[in-house]
């Protein structure tokens, strides 16, 4: 099923994905909170068992992980449990088993060497909260639990989770309360100067969103997030984010909404633009919140939010005409917007294509898509946000919205 | 990625903070600057064959024995340790028997008429151990036997206590050969009169 940017999966597998790593998370998790707490009644038989590997000399270092890495567990296995900053602890949890495992395999090939034993008739008590164990099933086990890291590391954790990330500075509290319409209180994470400003363009698909940000593309200060190409273009790159979006673009999923939020960010970084205008984003509810942190984090101030209004006999004739640029984006239309040369960019001489989302079929899931997902965020601006929030007809043209985005462009103090 | 690695260093940090509070209130948690297991400034000669003077060539020691040398201990066999325990004076505690394994592992049964002292935790039992080992003439300290060091580090913490070193043993072989060789087995208090 393709909707807008091809990145949606069906609603089944999604749902597979999310008890499976469910069961990864509460399985990691409760085998780290049991061997934690198995070491935390007996903490001195903990510290013995220690002291075997020769790990250190210093009593205060060796103490140290005795007293302390039990309990280290026994909150890292909470945290997998509950569902608190799952990514994170994952990756903490993978960083610990990784030595943990060589420790214990070098620490048998020592028994073998002493007793001429086949290397899976060792069996010893390795400190791991179990007892005594044959050392192939510890070293099975533990591989297992470091394949399972991998995937909570990687995975989108979104059933039965507190919060399956930390909030990153701000982003948590302020986001929560800007998005609830409050606004946020001033702390020491909040930048305490917003320089720059933000405006939200959201309508449905063909209502020329593109378009209307172009009209005040020129200047300098100002510089279009472009959610859907921005996504298509860091999917290529070679980097974690790349890889990991590459994967649910393949597999026609959705962009976690933390990885839009990270490329998004990535993207502002870079920028020295004064006002930003987001096309294509927030496009779920859930991407509200993130939004707004995010606004917060990068000290940023939502000044306006535009939405455009088209019927759906209109969206339907618009997105059968409408052609896209492949490498830089740009969109045209045969009849309305046509490119100096037929079918090829004018901005960067490519072959024109008509998205395979620009199907009727996908144009009729697209517009589901959008009165499902997409128009309660509109209503959210609408009726949290109601004084930057403004509605213009792009029926019979996009000029009318054109002309509100400059108006609003020059109100928050930039030249068009 | 960069989030998820700063949210990592989140969960060390808090995770290190939690571990150092529970270690700090829970009455198990262990004390971050005591040496659990000392060493002694006593060392041992080299382990090489020793020859004496009517010339016969000795083995060296085994691990345990050198060991115990390096800590400047010594060490008493079963043989020993049954008549000690059979002796009138065991009754009249000039001659004592430590043991060294944890206060669960002792009320499981030990020696009959054996202290015990955990050295993790001293506390629970040293009040009424010391005095007895610092007028004993022999303290014999004992723990599960084979690869176990509690007795050997018990020893040393009775030493450095201020029962002299001279007076004080190792019985290596601890209560794995007691056991197996079918004495008597002491079960809950010292004293307590119920024998396994």
């Amino acid at each position: 099923m393709m909707t807008t940017d091809g990145l949606r999966l069906g609603k089944a597998a999604q749902e597979r994905a999310a008890w499976a790593l469910l069961g990864a998370r509460w399985l990691v998790g409760g085998t780290f909170l049991y061997s934690g707490w198995a070491k935390v009644v007996e903490p001195v038989e903990f510290l013995k068992l220690l002291r075997v590997y020769d790990l250190t000399a210093e009593p205060l270092v060796l103490n140290l992980v005795a007293a302390g890495l039990p309990w280290f567990e026994v909150f890292c296995g909470l945290l997998l449990v509950l569902g608190v900053g799952v990514r994170g602890t994952a990756l903490v949890l993978l960083c610990l088993l990784i030595p943990f495992t060589a420790l214990i395999w070098n620490r048998a090939l020592q028994i073998q060497a002493d007793s001429s034993l086949a290397f899976c008739a060792i069996r010893f008590d390795c400190g791991c909260g179990t007892g005594e164990v044959a050392i192939c099933r510890k070293l099975l086990e533990n591989g297992l639990l470091m394949g399972l890291g991998v995937c909570l590391v990687i995975g989108r954790h979104s059933r039965w989770a507190l919060s399956h990330q930390l909030p990153s500075r701000a982003q948590g509290r302020a986001g929560r309360e800007i998005a609830s319409g409050r606004p946020a209180r001033l702390g020491i994470l909040r930048p305490m100067t917003v320089k720059r400003s933000a405006v939200i363009l959201l309508g449905p698909p063909a209502s020329g969103k593109t378009t209307v940000a172009n009209a005040v593309d020129a200047n300098h200060g100002v510089a279009i997030i472009r959610t859907g190409h921005l996504l298509r273009s860091a999917g290529k790159a070679d980097t974690d984010s790349g890889r990991e979006l590459r994967r649910h673009l393949e597999a026609g999923r959705l962009a976690p909404t933390e990885l839009v939020v990270d490329v998004i960010g990535d993207q502002i970084d870079g920028l020295k633009a004064d006002l930003l205008i987001f096309d294509g984003f927030p496009r779920l509810e859930d991407q509200i919140a993130p939004l707004f942190g995010m606004l917060e984090e990068k000290g940023l101030q939502l000044a306006a939010v535009l939405v455009l209004t088209l019927s759906d006999q209109e969206i339907h004739q618009r997105l059968a005409g409408r052609r896209a640029c492949p490498r830089c984006g740009a969109t045209y239309h045969v009849e309305a917007q046509p490119p100096r040369q037929q079918d090829r960019c004018d901005h960067c001489d490519t072959a024109l294509i008509q998205r395979a989302d620009d199907a009727p079929k996908a144009v009729a899931e697209r517009l589901d898509s959008y009165r499902q997902e997409t128009l309660p965020v509109v209503h959210f601006f609408q009726s949290r946000h109601s004084h930057l929030t403004r509605e213009v007809s792009v029926e019979a043209s996009t000029d009318d919205a054109c002309g509100a985005l400059r108006a609003i462009v020059q109100q928050v103090g930039h030249a068009v | 990625m960069w989030r998820t690695l700063t949210e990592a260093m989140l969960v060390v940090g808090a995770g290190f903070c939690v571990a150092l509070f529970a270690n700090a209130v829970s009455p198990r948690g262990l004390d971050l600057r005591r040496n659990y297991f000392p060493e002694t400034t006593v060392r041992a000669p080299a382990a090489v064959l020793e020859e004496t003077a009517d010339g016969v060539v000795t083995p060296p020691p085994n691990p345990v024995e050198a060991r115990l040398r390096q800590r400047g201990l010594e060490q008493i066999q079963f043989d020993d340790v049954r008549a000690w325990v059979e002796d009138p004076h065991y009754e009249m505690e000039r001659v004592i028997l430590v043991d060294a394994r944890n206060r669960r592992q002792y009320r499981e049964g030990h020696i009959p008429g054996a202290f015990s002292l955990d050295h993790y935790r001293p506390d629970e039992t040293l009040a009424e151990l010391l005095p007895a080992a610092l007028a004993a003439e022999w303290v014999i300290v004992y723990c599960s036997g084979g690869d176990c060091e509690d007795s050997e580090f018990a020893a040393i913490f009775l030493r450095d206590a201020g029962v002299p070193g001279d007076r004080i043993r190792v019985y290596t072989g601890g209560l794995e050969e007691w056991r197996g060789a079918g004495l008597p087995i002491e079960l809950g208090q010292r004293k307590s009169g119920i024998q396994e």
